[in-house]
């Protein structure tokens, strides 16, 4: 495209100009100013505009942005992937500064702006109509209505700021039913790769490392550009033969749990490719000998326990690798071991467990135990053994982390609410602080009548009197509900 | 196209100029190195090409064909020859089309140019392909749309099909019911019940702390060693035959891997493990214990030194001592060779100071390994053997030594003879006294020494007959005296007499030597020291001439 069809918000400033500054001043000081944005979106929701705390965090971020504008000239918030751009500097969120930032993101992106710029000279008025507005807009349902806020804030003489859409690569899905089809092709294609490489390991074919690497690769973009669709998909949890469906949920959950931990991108590859084939042991093993340790025959089982070992062995036998997959043996090996060292296999020498082991020992646990070839166990009852043996079988940071990604009823969870409705948890919700009430999916009405795809609920929402509409009373078994959770999620 | 839909020609002559900088950058980096001068230029001619096309366009999004870069239906850039082309390579792995926007020339140009040409060399079998390189390139400025080439047709999820049971809206409504009274009976929310406040789930600073900390532990980890340990586990724990036999396999396979990449510590490792394992012999059956003793040996399979030297070379710092003599401990005859003749190749003293510990640790281990060593043509490899036959006292190489002392080289009969000397055997003292009688002066008056040192009698009528009879006439100062006081200590009382006639200057037939000679006499008498000789010295001791008065008196002191 063009330069001239493009709506110019101020001359762009010069190469020369832009790398006399440092990008660790601009990192420093955009990071500074994401999070008196966020505090200052918080505000500007919980409290009346004249509240003083909301005064005084606006006060804050337009000092901050009038910084950032004398340094540079103007500020450009941009949003990009899973990134967000102050001008032309890349930051990167962190462990402490991850609810921010997506917070952030989400509203941005909720409002569908792909771009925030500001000139010089922002009056404290123009912060507030800014904020207001974007928590009201991000509150919507629907599509994202850039022009309808683009109104309001001219109704209301903003003039020092310019708001762009997305550009069309970072346009998010337009809408959930296009984020699910790209989530379930990606999906599909974790699993037909898994397939093929459990397969080849049972034949004793080479394998093409190069589909693996793009899809675990297409996977982290997935969860990082569109987490609630692809970790969605994890409710399927049907039997098959070769667990390539097992292998592909907990390559997401794991690589998601990653996310949250801070790991970048290079890493989530890594801890992907690692869960995708921490059971590639299993391919070494008869499928008989596999379906009657689940039935309780113990030679069947000690031999079904060989699994982890058995795949390290079976990574060494995969051709075509540049470099020996350490990181998948090691994750293979361990997945099993508790930090005590019990569990399976039995170890000579002490270890101390790989963070990626204990990731991936997370999100097979909670996948094993809440499948239907497994436990079958309802996702919220296998979250609180997590919690309740993260002390001794599983690092309660990661749990921690975990229960931060899925909420303390995770997707698919079937809950009861006290309106007496029915219906699945869609998505965790969005406010980290309220980990118990995500958004759910009605799919039954305390009148007894059936909807699809049902009405999403935010349970977050509160009346006028400031409680919550509604709330979870129970969990219970979707069968009983002739409910298959992963129906709403594909 | 006509006319009117053209795009503007500057855009067309600014776009153009920048993928012919593109393609003189991406051909320059094939075949110079990153510091080079030529590709420097190019490199810099390509930065220089953006801000032109950044004056007219907001970002370049080009389209890749087979065979061109195309810009709003435009060719910008057109390559028939696929071998070299530029667009082919983005073409042939998927690029549709790829969206440089401002900022790109700064780092992620030379991404992308790398990535091309390592994408260019990968063959249909390797790990990698263009998308899976630029992706981990994990650009910011750059952007590409790709068609999925080769890939399977996925099985496609289906939803279950689960249809409610018919008069279902009752059924619902009394199950909700049951359940929550259920519930409530049952003392209220148990099973929504969370178990803790839910500020207890949050990742509070310590959690972050400690995450941050196991994040960079796993990235210091080393891998391999892990990897290792696991596999020595499993051969010892799994008893079955078939899988020791495919983890020593495996083991095998390491080695090898890890020569060829010359990680010096995993193979030093590896080998350490090995014979740990051997140490606690697990009721391992021959075959395996055969094939675990073999593995060190690989080591001297053709080629595998190459690497494992090259990384010596390089990361010298990062080389552990143990390590190297490890490593190198199984060397054999051939290789032993080959790394004496890479000593002078290798650009660090560190390097060569350890290889050249770790080969002489080898030769004072097994002294016949430096037998082939010692039959190359290379001097300086057959010096560097010869140093190290001397310092390993290898008795067993007399024969391949002895040969050695009709070389050319003086300075390799010279280091031939303190090899048979470290030997110390009755053969190569035979040897040496061959040597006695050597061309080279040097080399005489060592193979003389080394004999007399070891106090070699049989020497004795060889050296009578040089000192004694031809008086050593026509040697330097620096021959005689070592000859003299050789068969002093040789010869014994039996030596007085003709020493005293020299050193008079008296006897049958025999002139009178020059003062040197007899100066000489009188220090070989001092080293027979019996009464004897000091009697003789004593008769002679007013002698005019300085050189042999000063003689005396040594001699007399030395005697005591």
């Amino acid at each position: 495209m063009r330069k001239s069809d493009y709506w110019t918000p101020a001359p762009r400033r010069s190469l020369l100009d832009a790398m006399q500054t440092t990008d660790s001043i601009v990192r420093a000081g955009g990071h500074d100013f994401l999070l008196a944005f966020y505090k200052a979106l918080r505000s500007v929701k919980l409290y009346p505009s004249e509240n003083d705390q909301v005064q005084k965090a606006i006060q804050t971020l337009g000092g901050l942005a009038d910084a950032l504008c004398v340094t540079e000239g103007q500020l450009e918030v941009r949003i990009a992937g899973e990134y967000i751009h102050i001008n032309t500097v890349r930051l990167r969120f962190d462990l402490d500064n991850y609810a921010v930032f997506f917070h952030v993101l989400a509203t941005l992106r909720r409002c569908g702006i792909g771009t925030l710029t500001f000139s010089p000279g922002v009056e404290h008025a123009e912060w507030q109509s800014l904020l207001s507005h974007l928590v009201a807009f991000s509150e919507r349902e629907g599509m994202p209505d850039l022009s309808g806020l683009w109104d309001r804030l001219a109704q209301d003489g903003v003039t020092h700021l310019a708001l762009l859409p997305p550009s069309e690569h970072d346009a998010p899905l337009a809408d959930s039913r296009q984020a699910k089809e790209v989530a379930k092709r990606t999906y599909e294609q974790c699993i037909a790769v898994t397939r093929d490489v459990m397969t080849a390991v049972r034949q004793g074919r080479t394998i093409s490392v190069k589909k693996v690497k793009r899809a675990v690769q297409t996977t982290v973009d997935q969860v990082a550009k569109n987490e609630q669709a692809i970790v969605g998909m994890t409710t399927v949890r049907e039997w098959d033969e070769l667990g390539a469906i097992h292998a592909a949920n907990v390559c997401i959950l794991s690589i998601a749990i990653g996310k949250r931990i801070g790991l970048t991108k290079l890493r989530l590859y890594d801890l992907g490719f690692t869960a995708l084939l921490h059971d590639l042991g299993k391919s070494r093993i008869p499928v008989d000998v596999l379906e009657q340790a689940e039935s309780g025959n113990d030679e069947h089982r000690a031999a079904s326990e060989s699994h982890p070992w058995q795949g390290v062995l079976g990574l060494f036998g995969l051709r075509g690798y540049g470099a020996i997959p350490y990181r998948g043996m090691i994750v293979s090996y361990e997945h099993h071991l508790r930090p005590d060292l019990s569990g399976f296999p039995l170890t000579l020498e002490p270890r101390r467990l790989s963070l990626y082991s204990r990731i991936v020992a997370v999100a097979n646990h909670y996948d094993a135990g809440t499948s239907h070839y497994g436990l079958n166990r309802r996702p919220d009852e296998l979250l609180q053994e997590l919690v309740k043996d993260g002390e001794g079988a599983y690092d309660p940071a990661i749990v921690k982390a975990f229960i931060n990604l899925m909420g303390l009823y995770p997707v698919g969870t079937c809950v009861i609410l006290d309106t007496y409705d029915v219906g699945i948890v869609h998505a965790p919700s969005a406010d980290p602080t309220q980990l118990d009430r995500p958004v759910v999916r009605v799919l039954c009405t305390a009148d007894g009548e059936r909807s699809n795809p049902g009405r999403l609920v935010d349970l977050t929402m509160r009346d006028e009197a400031g409680h919550f509409e509604h709330s979870i009373l129970k969990t219970t078994d979707p069968a009983d509900y002739s409910i298959v959770p992963y129906d709403y999620f594909i | 196209m006509d006319q009117a839909s053209r795009p503007p020609t500057k855009h067309l002559e600014a776009i153009e100029h920048l993928m012919r900088a593109l393609v003189k950058a991406y051909r320059a980096a094939q075949l110079y190195r990153a510091n080079n001068l030529m590709y420097r230029e190019t490199l810099e001619a390509l930065r220089a090409a953006f801000p032109p096309v950044w004056e007219l366009l907001e970002e370049l999004t080009l389209e890749v064909s087979e065979d061109a870069f195309l810009w709003e239906d435009t060719p910008v850039l057109s390559e028939r020859n696929r071998g070299e082309s530029v667009v082919w390579t983005l073409f042939k792995d998927g690029i549709r089309s790829l969206t440089l926007s401002p900022g790109v020339e700064d780092r992620e140009i030379v991404g992308l140019i790398r990535a091309m040409l390592r994408a260019r060399e990968l063959g249909t079998d390797a790990p990698d392909d263009l998308l899976t390189l630029l992706w981990q390139g994990d650009f910011q400025h750059i952007r590409y749309a790709f068609v999925e080439l080769g890939q399977d047709e996925a099985p496609q999820i289906q939803p279950s099909g689960a249809s409610p049971e018919p008069g279902s809206e009752d059924t619902i409504q009394q199950r909700v019911a049951e359940e929550v009274t259920d519930m409530l009976i049952g003392g209220g929310l148990s099973s929504a019940g969370i178990p803790q406040p839910l500020e207890a789930f949050r990742l509070d600073d310590a959690d972050i702390a400690y995450l941050r900390g196991e994040i960079d532990r796993e990235y210091q980890r080393d891998l391999g060693a892990n990897v290792m340990t696991i596999l020595f586990e499993i051969l010892e724990l799994q008893t079955n035959t078939a899988v020791r036999t495919e983890v020593i396999f495996i083991l095998e396979e390491f080695f090898t891997h890890l020569l060829g990449t010359g990680d010096l510590r995993g193979v030093a490792l590896l080998l350490r493990k090995t014979e740990t394992l051997l140490g606690r012999a697990p009721k391992l059956i021959p075959d395996h214990l055969k094939a675990l003793r073999a593995i060190p040996r690989r080591i001297n399979e053709p080629g595998a030194l190459d690497p494992v030297l090259q990384t010596l070379d390089s990361a010298t710092d990062l080389v552990d001592e143990e390590d190297v003599a490890e490593l190198f401990k199984e060397l054999d005859h051939e290789m032993l060779v080959t790394m004496l003749s890479s000593l002078s190749q290798m650009t660090t003293r560190r390097a060569r100071f350890l290889a050249r510990q770790a080969i002489q640790h080898v030769a004072q281990e097994h002294p016949d390994r430096l037998a082939r060593a010692l039959e190359v043509d290379d001097e300086a490899v057959l010096l560097d053997a010869l140093h190290m036959a001397a310092e390993s006292q290898a008795t067993p190489l007399v024969p391949q030594l002895g040969a050695l002392l009709v070389h050319t080289n003086d300075e390799i009969r010279r280091a031939t003879v303190d090899a048979l000397g470290a030997a110390e055997s009755p053969e190569a003292l035979d040897q040496l006294d061959r040597a006695v009688d050597d061309q080279d002066h040097d080399v005489r008056v060592a193979a003389m020494q080394q004999l007399v040192d070891r106090r070699h009698r049989p020497v004795l009528p060889k050296i009578e007959a040089v000192v004694i009879h031809r008086g050593m006439r026509g040697a330097d100062l620096r021959e005689k005296m070592p000859f003299f006081e050789a068969y002093g200590l040789l010869a014994g009382d039996k030596g007085v007499e003709p020493l005293f006639a020299i050193l008079q200057g008296t006897g049958l037939f025999r002139r009178k030597d020059d003062a040197e000679t007899r100066a000489c006499a009188a220090l070989a008498l001092g080293k027979i020291g019996t009464s004897a000789a000091r009697t003789a010295l004593h008769s002679v001791h007013q002698s005019k001439e300085p050189l042999v008065r000063n003689a005396i008196s040594r001699a007399l002191k030395e005697i005591g």
